[in-house]
């Protein structure tokens, strides 16, 4: 494989997952909930993306895998408000159902080839025969979608309604006392965010010709991590670059991830690298504020007091 | 204005923890009265506010807002005609969101998908110099980055700035220091006077009782012990509470804290 063909096929991953990664931005930086649905809405999008486009409509499969996967955001959000289940459980419950729906979606398979299927992909494939960008038609589908997407995240953080989520995940009680339900807050997020997941499930199935029911495992983590590597490089608060950090992050992420390939790490690696990314991009301001400020002189402290 | 007729709650019914907080208690409180209440910790002066704002719905009895009963009305929807301000600073901001931000989502009147306008940020930047609290010049800054101070006043004017039938205090002076309370408590009693605001304060410091509103209520063990308006309760001292409270209660009840605070 070229250097060329090589590095884009690095964008074009880190961009699609990238929609993931902003969807992570609206639900855990924004609403403070930790999304475990993720792997599972990835893979509905995925599974409902093929099949509507198996079906004969590439344009509708787009949307319909974004509504399928903003339904899927909507139960989260119903269990964890209106059935008071605990936010991380909930999640947990609606991925695991939705292992069985998106086998059922299939059409009780576990596989679905999309190697002669008219998609996105084909279409604007077919679009730029004979141009200059003919080679990256991938990237430029993708780079289109993630610039819709940080429009629609960085405009609807602006509408009362977002500011609204915004104030969910800061004080839930101020938000209350502003006569706003934090419920429908917390459910028009995630059906919000959900959408993106979905998005973001639909293309990597469509750009890499196929989906297996293992393509969103690991999703929320590979997220995270890049969402935490975007927090770390732009560090500044702004509505506009805090997105443009989620998707810098996941190129990132992806970056590393092919070095490390070539360095000949096994692909399998892939998962318990980003989970070590996600502990230490948690716990590293903790580990470092215990070594350096108050509370590492009080264990200091401490541990000279015992010794005396 | 608002009606508490005879309410009852229990709170881990059947539990060993089980603790009666209010039993037919019944409270009337006019248009445009500012009343103060005092009572040692766990008289429930806290609680009847969380009754009044919904936090929790009584097992038994009714409450009424202007002649509308809230009883069962989820919190987010008295919020609109209830502001209701806090001990702590931080819990009526939000502390990651601009002071403009957390003024338009408690003084917007756009719809769901409606922006800030100028116009509107204008109009914050009017109410703000009100405070006096150098607010109007950071309304970029993170809420979080404000001092106890500026939270307060920042709460006290989102929570009175449509103007709402009722507005709770619980104790809202009470973690800043004296000089900065002092300040609150003259933007209180602007606001209130101001806008003719029916106002519930609650406090432990006998004298900002006496100082402040119209009518003063003591409570003890979810009761109300003593009730005074008007001139009575102008001409009560601080001395004459705590004789009171002896006779009622018999036991000591006035902490340090209610006496210097």
């Amino acid at each position: 494989m070229s250097l060329v063909s090589l590095l884009q096929t690095t964008l074009l991953l880190g961009l699609i997952s990238s929609l993931t990664v902003l969807a992570l931005y609206v639900s855990y930086t924004c609403l403070n909930v930790c999304d475990l649905s993720t792997d599972g809405a990835f893979t509905l999008g995925a599974c409902v993306g093929a099949v509507v486009a198996l079906a004969g409509h590439p344009i509708l499969s787009i949307f319909a895998a974004m509504a399928a996967a903003s339904v899927s955001g909507f139960i989260t959000a119903f269990l964890q408000t209106k059935l008071n289940i605990n936010s991380l459980l909930a999640g947990i419950v609606v991925n695991t159902g939705l292992f069985s729906i998106n086998i059922a979606i299939m059409g009780n398979t576990s596989l679905l080839n999309l190697n002669k299927t008219k998609t996105i992909f084909t279409m604007v494939k077919d679009l730029l025969k004979g141009t200059a960008f003919e080679e990256a038609y991938a990237v430029i589908i993708a780079l289109v979608f993630v610039v819709i997407a940080i429009i629609c995240i960085v405009l609807f953080m602006k509408t009362r309604l977002g500011l609204a989520i915004r104030a969910t995940g800061d004080n839930p009680r101020m938000v209350q006392s502003s006569s706003i339900n934090p419920h429908m807050t917390t459910i028009v997020g995630l059906c919000f965010s959900n959408a993106f997941t979905g998005l973001s499930g639909c293309l990597l199935a469509q750009s890499q010709k196929g989906v297996n029911i293992d393509i969103g495992v690991g999703m929320v983590t590979v997220a995270l991590a890049s969402l935490l590597i975007g927090n770390t490089i732009i560090r500044k608060n702004s509505s506009i670059l805090k997105p443009v950090s989620a998707v810098l992050g996941a190129v990132i992420f992806r970056l590393v991830y092919t070095i490390a390939l070539r360095l000949h790490m096994q692909a399998y690696m892939l998962r318990l690298i980003s989970s070590v990314i996600v502990v230490i991009a948690l716990a590293g301001p903790y580990i470092v504020s215990t070594l350096t400020g108050s509370a590492g002189k009080k264990i200091k402290n401490r541990r000279r007091k015992e010794d005396a | 204005m608002l009606k508490i007729d005879t309410i009852s709650k229990i709170f881990d019914k059947g539990s060993l923890n089980e603790k009666e907080i209010f039993k037919d208690f019944s409270l009337e409180v006019k248009e445009g009265d500012f009343v103060t209440i005092i009572g040692s910790n766990g008289a429930g002066k806290s609680s009847l506010f969380n009754a009044i704002f919904g936090t929790f719905i009584p097992d038994e009895g009714h409450i009424y807002l202007d002649g509308e009963e809230i009883t069962d009305v989820p919190s987010h929807k008295r919020a609109r005609n209830i502001g209701y301000l806090f001990q702590d600073p931080r819990s009526g901001t939000a502390p990651n969101m601009t002071i403009e931000e957390n003024l338009f989502l408690a003084g917007g009147d756009g719809g769901w998908l409606s922006v800030n306008q100028k116009k509107k940020t204008e109009e914050f930047v009017e109410k703000l110099k009100l405070l006096d609290m150098d607010l109007e010049k950071n309304l970029k800054k993170p809420v979080g980055l404000l001092s106890g101070g500026q939270r307060q006043a920042l709460s006290l004017l989102m929570a009175t700035y449509s103007k709402p039938k009722l507005l709770l205090l619980d104790e809202h002076t009470a973690a800043l220091d004296p000089k900065t309370a002092e300040k609150v408590l003259a933007l209180t009693d602007k606001i209130v006077n101001g806008d003719k605001l029916t106002c519930l304060m609650i406090t432990h410091s006998m004298e900002m009782a006496l100082n402040y509103g119209n009518r003063l209520i003591m409570m003890n063990d979810g009761k109300i012990i003593y009730d005074a308006e008007g001139e009575e309760k102008k001409n009560q001292t601080i001395d004459g509470l705590l004789k009171l409270f002896r006779d009622k209660d018999g036991a000591m009840m006035a902490s340090d804290r209610m006496l210097l605070g």
